[in-house]
């Protein structure tokens, strides 16, 4: 059976992930702020203050449903009375802090001093949060992004960057520190450095066969989320990039006889990594990207490198809330979704939809169409959810994805 | 030199065993049961045998939702090319196909030179397939057979809202409680299937003709209001439930 090796930056991916999660317990035992944070907030700024530190739900959900504990989390968050038709991120982490942090593979997450979340990646997430607001009555800032059909207009722009000076302003008074600009723009610096790095990583995927696999750079997206603005990111990145480099060098691939590149669309499946990988490299198949994995950095149709040199770091920050994929229209989507195919040459799409992901999902099937009719590209959707492991069929993705393959044969008349 | 197509479905196991020439020397066909390596073994076997066969066939190709539990097949297909290739090779002319088989419908668009263009699945569930007409027919405590003949002789039209099929049997079995008559519940029951399988062939820009694959094409009445929901003739072929097969085993011949 084929088999994929962990890489050395697999390795020190596994130490950064549990070192963050108990430094972030011990830090928090010892009086530190807490905030939890919706994804794309920008943590840039908790770098600012003396003794601030986050935690990110999302990525905490995607490590239990990583690590196998999804479906059992998901049934205490339905014993508690919530749907089965919520986001299974948010069913997990209800289930998990609802049991003193039951069955996660941390223990769960540091209680919050506040939530942060923003409306216009993920509307289920401020609800969410509103349940901790309530239930244990912990204030709950809600950054309101306006939703993107275009390039970001300046009045948006100094909006949210009004809504971040209050964000500072809050914690300030609530953690009774002061706020340093210097140390949040040293942060932010960090974070620029960083997204350089991951797309010197990511970029592996261009060669044929690819140095990279999407299960590869979706695993390793965690830190993005977590230490967001640390010079340890950005050496962690450096290192991942590297590596990748020197792998496509020695002509090392992990799906070596790569007959078919495919694109992923939506967030991974966290719960099939291992399986889904390993059966495709038996069909000579690589998932060599996903969409997913351009969330943060990327801005507006567009999947190329941030260039901030003309704004200030909050007014950087501001524009990434424009990131790619889930605050998007159709338009922008199937702007960067082209720009991808083009430039990994890619065969053909996965588009796995996702009950979970409502605003990912949605979209889907005009997206579809669009890259079947309009670029001729052969494209398949799949069922899955990304953390509750009862919403997947392996034998009915599969079946799908094996005639995509096919339907690729044909058009390149090889069957 | 012989060549073998074996189609592992969900609820039935076909083998269709070819000469170099096309010709069909032998089929079999059997539940796939509890045991998908086993059945898919039996059914071969019983083929060569009733084929006269003294040695292996030159080249097996394997399909269905099984076919990964085939050791013996040199190569594994999925059933929506199998199906396009079989049905092309019944109906030449013909470009979109209906297979409906125990778990999945699909509709499959193929170009001039037998090329698979396009394909569409059932996307969330197995409702409109065969299961779905099982699980009704067992409610209403009437043979799989008899549903198409039943369903010929409805006077008034009902509907079954209900996508899932386990909501949907609550339905059927509320009718029965109504006293409805069978005939029309069983109409009601392939109505939902049709629409839904007239938007998925709608969707696929089909041209004219349709070949019609699968067990469920064995259902006179549901080949009939497909054939007047899509505006076309609907073909069926004499063994609608081996054309998964034929085109594996035709695969194999054009692979050898």
């Amino acid at each position: 059976m084929a088999q994929f090796n962990k890489t050395d930056s697999g390795k020190r991916l596994t130490r950064l992930i549990t070192n963050g999660y108990m430094d972030n317990i011990v830090k928090a035992q010892e009086g530190a702020f807490v905030v939890w944070v919706a994804i794309i907030v920008p943590t840039e700024i908790f770098a600012g203050f003396e003794n601030v530190i986050y935690s990110v739900p999302e990525s905490h959900s995607a490590l239990c449903a990583g690590k196998g504990v999804g479906v059992p989390l998901c049934e205490k968050a339905e014993n508690l009375g919530y749907s089965m038709d919520l986001c299974s991120y948010a069913r997990i982490d209800l289930g998990c802090h609802f049991n003193q942090g039951a069955d996660s593979p941390t223990g769960g997450l540091p209680k919050p001093d506040l939530l942060v979340s923003n409306n216009n990646n993920c509307t289920l997430l401020a609800k969410w949060f509103d349940v901790y607001h309530r239930e244990w009555n912990i204030p709950h800032f809600v950054l309101d992004i306006p939703f993107c059909y275009q390039a970001q207009k300046t009045r948006d722009m100094n909006y949210i960057v009004s809504q971040f000076q209050d964000l500072i302003r809050t914690i300030e008074q609530l953690s009774g520190q002061t706020f340093n600009p210097g140390k949040m723009a040293e942060a932010w610096n960090h974070s620029a450095q960083a997204t350089l790095h991951w797309r010197r990583f990511l970029k592996a995927s261009q060669n044929k066969p690819s140095g990279i696999t999407a299960f590869d750079s979706f695993v390793q997206m965690a830190p993005t989320l977590t230490m967001r603005g640390t010079p340890e990111l950005a050496e962690h990145y450096r290192l991942l990039a590297d590596e990748a480099e020197e792998r496509v060098a020695r002509c090392e691939f992990p799906v070596p006889n790569e007959k078919y590149r495919l694109l992923w669309d939506n967030i991974a499946p966290w719960h099939q990594l291992r399986k889904m990988s390993t059966r495709l490299k038996e069909l000579d198949a690589n998932i060599i990207s996903a969409t997913y994995t351009y969330c943060i950095g990327s801005l507006e149709g567009s999947l190329d490198p941030l260039e901030f040199v003309n704004l200030s770091p909050l007014e950087g920050m501001a524009r990434v809330q424009n990131f790619t994929i889930c605050p998007h229209g159709l338009q922008l989507r199937g702007q960067a979704m082209k720009q991808a195919i083009e430039d990994m040459g890619i065969d053909g799409v996965v588009f796995a939809s996702n009950r979970s992901c409502k605003v990912y999902s949605l979209m889907q099937m005009d997206q579809q169409r669009y890259i079947q009719e309009e670029l001729g590209v052969p494209t398949v959707m799949i069922d899955v959810d990304h953390a509750d492991a009862r919403k997947y069929s392996e034998e009915t993705a599969f079946v799908r994805m094996e005639a995509l393959l096919e339907s690729i044969d044909h058009a390149r008349g090889q069957a | 030199m012989t060549f073998a197509g074996v189609d592992i479905g969900s609820t039935s196991t076909e083998c269709v065993i070819l000469d170099d020439a096309a010709n069909i020397l032998a089929t079999d066909m059997r539940p796939t049961g509890a045991n998908s390596a086993k059945a898919a073994l039996a059914t071969l076997r019983e083929a060569c045998r009733k084929a006269g066969l003294t040695q292996e066939p030159e080249r097996i190709v394997a399909t269905g939702y099984g076919r990964v539990s085939a050791p013996f097949a040199h190569k594994i297909v999925t059933e929506i090319t199998c199906h396009g290739r079989g049905a092309l090779h019944l109906f030449p002319k013909v470009r979109t196909v209906v297979d409906v088989g125990g778990q999945d419908s699909k509709v499959i668009r193929i170009g001039p030179n037998g090329r698979i263009m396009d394909f569409i699945m059932n996307d969330k569930c197995s409702a409109g397939s065969g299961r779905f007409l099982e699980v009704m027919a067992r409610a209403l405590e009437v043979s799989l057979e008899d549903l198409g003949p039943l369903s010929e002789n409805a006077v008034q039209d009902i509907t079954i809202s209900s996508m899932c099929t386990v909501f949907a049997e609550s339905e059927v079995i509320s009718l029965v409680a109504r006293a409805v008559p069978v005939e029309d519940i069983i109409n009601g029951i392939h109505n939902s299937i049709v629409n839904r399988l007239a938007a998925q062939i709608q969707r696929m820009n089909p041209e004219p003709e349709l070949v019609m694959t699968g067990g469920v094409a064995k259902n006179s009445g549901m080949v009939k209001k497909l054939a007047r929901a899509a505006g076309f003739p609907v073909h069926v072929p004499p063994n609608p439930r081996m054309v998964g097969a034929l085109g594996a085993a035709l695969m194999a011949l054009g692979q050898a």
